[in-house]
């Protein structure tokens, strides 16, 4: 898949891993992965910007005898995820148009 | 490659980042390890899935420009490798710099002598007329000789002084623009 395009896709989709409950680094690595690649690597890039972008917010919890770093969605985390369904809508549309000739 | 050389390996290859970074980075990775770890993987393995230590390096580092902090290019290990090795490099330095301008002097002897042979010859002329002139009556013969071999002279210094004043020129330059370099030139790229 092209490289920017994946970038954009694997934003929204750690977001929406996160939509309905907390999560932790490795459970959204194991929740992302059937859907699209990705590793523990590119994960963390992506977790710094959202935190940055105010998209999510993170928490130190203690699981197990360690602390654990919880990331939970914000508002305009969800704003974002709908804006994405919106702007897809229009590209399914393109999409069929070029599969359809 | 069991967690704790991992994770050494890691603190290792991001010295040039900042302290806070670095730290982040680091309990990022030691809490996916014992997050797999936990999960029922192997150390070794749990390891192995963290990917290799250049993309998780290049992944932190990239980000870490991208969001405006500062990545250094000397890190404190850089500076003190400097200073530590400072009675090594400084002499070698110096030796260097006079190597330098003993070659450059040296060719400066050469332009000088160039010069030098240049004038003396165009100057020829001269001793060549007193020539003419004292032999006219004795030996003219000689004289006439003597004139003939100072117009010859005359006219190779003449030849001569175009080419060299040229290399005088260059020589010129080159000293100026490496003076400004040197002590105008340097503090600029340092802003």
């Amino acid at each position: 898949m092209d490289v920017q395009l994946k970038r954009g896709l694997l934003e929204v989709c750690v977001l929406s891993a996160m939509r309905y409950e907390d999560s932790y680094g490795y459970k959204l690595i194991k929740d992302i992965s059937p859907c699209i690649e990705i590793s523990e690597s590119t994960l963390y890039p992506i977790l710094k910007r959202l935190e940055a972008s105010r998209l999510v917010t993170v928490s130190s919890r203690e699981h197990n005898g360690r602390l654990r770093k919880y990331y939970s969605i914000t508002e305009k985390g969800r704003q974002r995820i709908d804006d994405f369904i919106t702007e897809w809508d229009s590209v399914m549309q393109i999409y069929s148009f070029i599969k359809e000739g | 490659m069991n967690k704790k050389d991992f994770l050494r390996k890691l603190r290792l290859n991001l010295f040039s980042i900042s302290h806070d970074e670095r730290e982040k980075a680091i309990a990022y990775y030691e809490e996916m390890i014992d997050d797999a770890i936990d999960d029922g993987m192997s150390e070794e393995d749990a390891v192995a899935s963290m990917g290799s230590i250049q993309d998780a390096v290049r992944n932190i580092k990239d980000d870490a420009t991208a969001r405006g902090k500062r990545v250094r290019k000397i890190g404190p290990w850089g500076i003190a490798l400097l200073i530590l090795g400072f009675p090594l490099w400084f002499p070698l330095l110096v030796a260097f710099g006079c190597v330098l301008l003993g070659i450059y002097c040296t060719a400066w002897g050469v332009i000088i002598s160039f010069v030098a042979t240049a004038i003396g010859l165009t100057l020829c002329i001269i001793p060549g007329i007193v020539a003419l002139v004292v032999l006219f009556l004795v030996h003219p013969m000689a004289g006439l000789f003597a004139f003939g071999a100072g117009l010859i002279c005359t006219a190779i210094g003449l030849l001569l002084i175009y080419p060299v004043a040229l290399v005088v020129k260059w020589g010129a330059v080159f000293t100026v623009n490496s003076f400004k370099a040197i002590f105008c030139g340097f503090p600029r790229k340092a802003v």
